[in-house]
């Protein structure tokens, strides 16, 4: 599908304090990330380019189990991130869960 | 004397027909079968009040219960839960806050409070450790919460005492009135303010002095607590988001998703909700944090409006609920309203989640001409009108004109407006709802059709589905994730402690966790089964309790829209819960449950769970 493409533009919302700390505009980014287009890739690119956010997505090098993945307002688990694969244009929202009154 | 360790084994019941006060001790076999706060109140209410009883009447009781976990070492557990029979649903309410009341009537000697009976004037009862006295209250009656609570206190000459309090909506008997727990805290839900209001009974006040509260197992309870607060400390949610934004982060969260209710639930993506963002609502009112008893959490704050008409109110700062139903539920997009409005619920002694959602029924009449400008005193009363907002909700809390109406609750209300508006009352069982959505969680639609309690997100939570843990698309084995889910809320408001920190100790489904704190705090020696099947008796005595007042499987119904409109936009778009879908996850749950077709607890079940002693047959 996306075998020919070498990178695809994706959208990254940071929500409940995931941003703190983060040089963002408005709790977003828009990034490219080349193959393999998958969240786990993702989420390494977004480490890379703002090691603060591992303060703030780990907890002793493993994801914080109330991390909390949306693509396209669909929730995955860090657990299952590794394959889940990205399109051009997908949004995506991390932010914790455990909120709500 | 109970055996059991950390309560005071005492309560204290205060007839308001007759004046008499008593104490009475707590049976060790009624600890072992009901443990606490939600478990006794379930218990009290059920045995104590006859079936059909009127919620305003002089028979039905209001009851107050701590749990063995309030008042000790142990974090975030200051709740104190009331239990009643509703004015807004006819059946089984209970409403939880926290603050320091709970503490304090342990501190004074009691595990709980059961009010009986009508005073002929409007008192108050002062709790002053063994000392009790029913005072006069006719000068506070018509009083907001504010001012009772400081004239109070200043009367008594003390200044730290905790106080629970109603403000006219409760003495004027709004359906959603609610009780106000020291100022910063309400037993917010099922119109308990009105149940205090009939009883001519304006404020509790203790002031409790004698902290002998022992655990049973101190260096077992010492090892909990550590961790416990070791996992709070390096939980970013508990350390830095909650005590940051309070529990408003939702808001981004549930519009990220396309499930924020918007415009009474008519879309459920709110264009302007960045304006109402976590973030927002802190920049523009943050002043400071509080705190409830012997908690390190600290999502509680205080707030100033510092910009535009109600520039310079203090007040407390609106929480999710209250930002959905002021605000996208409304279509309101100004931070500033949104806490102004919490601040006439909390002065005037108001419900924010069924005063929002009742408002949001009258917008969505006016926008569909059911209502007119001259229906509702000339209030144009469109989504997004903030004046329109205000206005409305002092009418309620004054009972004043189209207020006395609209104080109804949805349900009535579209009752007596007929022509179709049923479909768009948003509530379950009377109860209007909370913010978070029926159609975008399957497992919640489920939870909240057979909530007792109705539009209650506590019972049934939303998080092991909106986490991705569960799939929130589909209905299979929902009814296993309802039981278990709702096995560990029974039980959370039974030991008492508090929804932010469930998620430490288990959210689905019991657990060693829950066995291990019980047992070192009280010296009880369950095991999981045990607590099990404490946890089924207290759901299947809340059930017997709305049976016996007339509701079955009819009742456990969703509001009509969300089983026939499909969310229409956004990432939810399409998602809704057809009647077909909740019958198939009803018959399932009955099943596993032991009900009947009907949703009516099978005799062999009312005996197995040994509540026959309480629980008659037919019930
Ligand atoms: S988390 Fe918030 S509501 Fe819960 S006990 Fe702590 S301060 Fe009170």
């Amino acid at each position: 599908m996306h075998s020919n493409q070498s990178y695809i533009e994706v959208n990254v919302k940071f929500l409940f304090g995931l941003e703190k700390g983060l040089p963002l505009k408005n709790r977003q980014t828009n990034i490219k990330i080349s193959q393999p287009f998958t969240v786990q890739h993702l989420i390494e690119v977004l480490e890379k380019m703002y090691p603060k956010l591992k303060e703030n997505i780990r907890y002793k090098g493993e994801f914080v189990p109330y991390l909390n993945i949306v693509v396209n307002g669909c929730e995955i688990l860090p657990i299952q991130a590794r394959n889940k694969e990205l399109r051009e244009g997908d949004q995506i929202v991390l932010m914790y869960v455990g909120v709500g009154g | 004397m109970s055996k059991y360790s950390a309560y005071c084994g005492k309560l204290l019941r205060v007839n308001l027909t007759s004046g008499v006060i008593t104490e009475e001790n707590l049976q060790d076999d009624v600890l072992e079968k009901y443990i606490g706060c939600n478990g006794l109140g379930a218990y009290y209410l059920y045995k104590e009040t006859p079936k059909g009883v009127d919620p305003l009447g002089e028979d039905n009781k209001l009851i107050f219960f701590t749990g063995p976990l309030t008042g000790t070492i142990f974090p975030s557990a200051p709740k104190i839960g009331i239990f009643s029979k509703s004015p807004l649903t006819n059946g089984f309410m209970d409403s939880y806050a926290g603050g320091h009341f709970g503490a304090e009537l342990k501190f004074a000697g009691y595990d709980g409070l059961i009010v009986e009976g009508k005073s002929e004037k409007p008192v108050y009862l002062w709790i002053n450790d063994g000392h009790i006295e029913l005072c006069d209250a006719s000068k506070y009656w018509g009083k907001s919460t504010t001012e009772t609570r400081e004239a109070i206190k200043k009367d008594l000459e003390e200044p730290l005492i905790r106080i629970a309090v109603i403000g006219p909506a409760g003495e004027k008997l709004v359906n959603y009135s609610c009780i106000m727990v020291d100022g910063t805290h309400a037993a917010g839900r099922g119109g308990l303010g009105a149940v205090m209001g009939a009883k001519n009974l304006k404020a509790i006040a203790i002031k409790g002095t004698k902290n002998s509260i022992k655990v049973a197992n101190k260096e077992k309870a010492m090892e909990i607590v550590e961790s416990l607060f070791e996992e709070i400390r390096t939980n970013k949610v508990l350390s830095t988001g909650l005590p940051t934004y309070g529990t408003t982060g939702a808001t981004m969260a549930n519009n990220s998703t396309g499930i924020l209710g918007t415009r009474n639930w008519q879309t459920e993506v709110f264009e302007n909700a960045e304006n109402i963002s976590n973030v927002e609502l802190a920049d523009k009112l943050f002043e400071k944090t509080l705190s409830c008893y012997q908690c390190p959490v600290r999502c509680v704050h205080y707030c100033k409006i510092k910009e535009g008409k109600y520039s310079g109110l203090e007040t407390m700062k609106p929480q999710y609920e209250t930002v959905y139903s002021f605000g996208s539920l409304c279509g309101i997009s100004d931070p500033n309203v949104i806490a102004k409005a919490n601040h006439v619920c909390n002065e005037t002694g108001l419900d924010t989640i069924s005063a929002g959602v009742s408002i949001a029924f009258i917008m969505e009449c006016f926008e569909k001409g059911i209502l007119k400008e001259e229906d509702l005193d000339g209030i144009k009363a469109e989504f997004g009108n903030s004046d329109a907002l205000i206005e409305l909700l002092e009418k309620v809390a004054a009972k004043e004109g189209i207020g006395e109406f609209v104080g109804l609750g949805t349900k009535i209300m579209s009752e007596k407006l007929g022509q179709g508006t049923h479909k768009f009352a948003i509530n379950i069982k009377g109860l209007e709802l909370a913010g978070h959505s029926v159609r975008g969680y399957k497992g919640m639609s489920l939870g909240y059709a057979v909530s007792p309690r109705g539009g209650s997100h506590q019972d049934m939570r939303h998080i092991p589905e909106r986490s991705g843990q569960f799939d929130r698309r589909t209905i299979k084995d929902k009814e296993q994730l309802v039981h278990d889910i709702m096995s560990t809320t029974v039980i959370r408001d039974t030991f008492t402690y508090c929804a932010m920190i469930e998620g430490n100790i288990g959210r689905v489904g019991l657990s060693d966790k829950h066995v291990k704190i019980i047992n070192a705090i009280c010296g009880f020696e369950f095991d999981v089964e045990d607590l099990q099947k404490i946890a089924d008796r207290i759901i299947n005595l809340e059930r017997c309790f709305n049976v016996r007042e007339g509701m079955d499987r009819k009742d456990d119904i969703l509001p009509e829209r969300f089983m026939t409109e499909p969310i229409p936009e956004g990432p939810s778009a399409g998602m809704y819960t057809p009647k077909e879908e909740l019958d198939e996850m009803l018959d399932k749950y009955y099943e596993l449950r032991g009900w009947d077709q009907n949703g009516v607890p099978l005799a062999e079940t009312i005996r197995n769970l040994n509540l026959d002693d309480i629980v008659k047959q037919p019930i």
